[in-house]
């Protein structure tokens, strides 16, 4: 064991086998000690035969229990095996960066203590969600919000981009201790949505395949429905664009001004369809 | 590492595993000679059978970022309610 601790934060990526990066998988058969929290318990056993010390994370999480609670819990185990001059690897499901914050956390918190602490990236449920749907997010634009902080704030959203809303399962819990919230709640966040979208609006309700030999969820229902639907942790609502984007035609005039006429070779200068 | 593990991961990275037809996939699976209960579970896609047979956690927590955290700079839904009762109060 060092006298130096150190930290990094690897990602998994979602399917296990599938995507993990060779060098996340080093960080993780390397370190002295392995702290995992990972989405599926067969990636969890598959962890374990990477290092002869994982310790899961998933004992800090407890129904009744304020997640703020569990997130510095986490964040002080993988903290307390740093300072004691370890090796330690945080390896968190998909990327560890991306709706995660005690990664980003501990990650801080190390540096500031003067410990070496960085983050390897993975392939995340968002990447997989672009892959499987077939989405380019550059194409219309795409939005992503937590479900509850679009619910609990004022967001101004464009319904001419993609809007993807994650943890959708407990979309509008403000006791940060349920690990699922009632139709009622989810009624709620349809009301939200139809200000800006039909009711029969087809959204997409998405889930990644953690197994190879498993499928992605990719439920295709009006937004009406979504109030009945069966939505779990892992579930992630896309909305896709209702309305077609808006020319900004006071700006091309601005930029036609800066450009001579045979310069210009866009759609943007075309008539929208 | 456990068989059904070490099967799970070459499908996951080999791309000619993960597209196995249904018939070679069974032969591959029976291969294994994981025994009747994986090799059953294995050949149904059953994640839930897997599980019990290998000793995984019953329940998995998958959420890792609250809607609001402490740091951020804006007011937090309970602060905005508890300036309004204020409000409220003092115009009372």
């Amino acid at each position: 064991m060092g006298t130096s601790g150190s930290l990094v934060c690897v990602g998994t990526g979602m399917m296990l086998g599938a995507h993990i990066s060779p060098r996340s998988r080093s960080h993780i058969e390397q370190a002295d000690v392995v702290f995992a929290a990972v989405s599926d318990s067969l990636v969890e056993l598959w962890l374990q035969e990477m290092n002869k010390d994982v310790r899961s994370l998933q004992p800090f999480y407890s129904e009744g229990k304020s997640r703020h609670e569990t997130y510095q819990q986490m964040i002080d185990a993988i903290l307390q095996e740093v300072r004691l001059g370890k090796r330690v690897c945080g390896a968190f499901y998909g990327h560890p960066g991306v709706f995660a914050f005690a990664p980003h956390k501990v990650v801080e918190l190390a540096r500031a203590e003067g410990f070496a602490a960085h983050m390897e990236p993975g392939i995340s449920a968002e990447d997989c969600l672009y892959a499987d749907l077939g989405i380019d997010p550059g194409r219309f634009g795409c939005q992503h919000f937590e479900a509850s902080q679009f619910m609990f704030y004022q967001r101004r959203i464009d319904p001419s981009a993609y809007l993807v809303l994650w943890q959708v399962g407990i979309a509008g819990d403000r006791s940060y201790r349920r690990y699922t919230t009632e139709a009622a709640y989810r009624q709620l966040l349809v009301d939200l949505l139809v200000e800006d979208y039909p009711l029969n609006h087809e959204v997409i309700v998405y889930e990644a395949a953690t197994l190879p030999i498993s499928s992605p969820r990719m439920q295709k229902m009006p937004l009406s429905d979504l109030v009945g639907s069966q939505l779990y942790l892992q579930s992630t609502l896309v909305l896709p664009p209702c309305q077609a984007m808006l020319r900004n035609e006071s700006m091309l005039l601005r930029i036609a001004a800066l450009e001579p006429l045979s310069e210009i070779d866009s759609p943007a200068t075309s008539k929208q369809q | 590492m456990s068989n059904v593990i070490q099967f799970l991961e070459s499908m996951g990275k080999n791309a000619a595993l993960s597209d196995m037809s249904p018939e070679q996939y069974a032969t591959a699976v029976k291969a294994l000679n994981v025994g009747d209960v994986a090799e059953h579970a294995l050949l149904n896609r059953d994640h839930a059978a897997l599980n019990d047979f290998l000793g995984g956690r019953m329940k998995m927590m998958m959420m890792l970022v609250p809607a609001e955290d402490d740091e951020q700079g804006e007011k937090k839904p309970d602060e905005d309610e508890d300036k309004e009762q204020q409000d409220s109060s003092q115009a009372n």
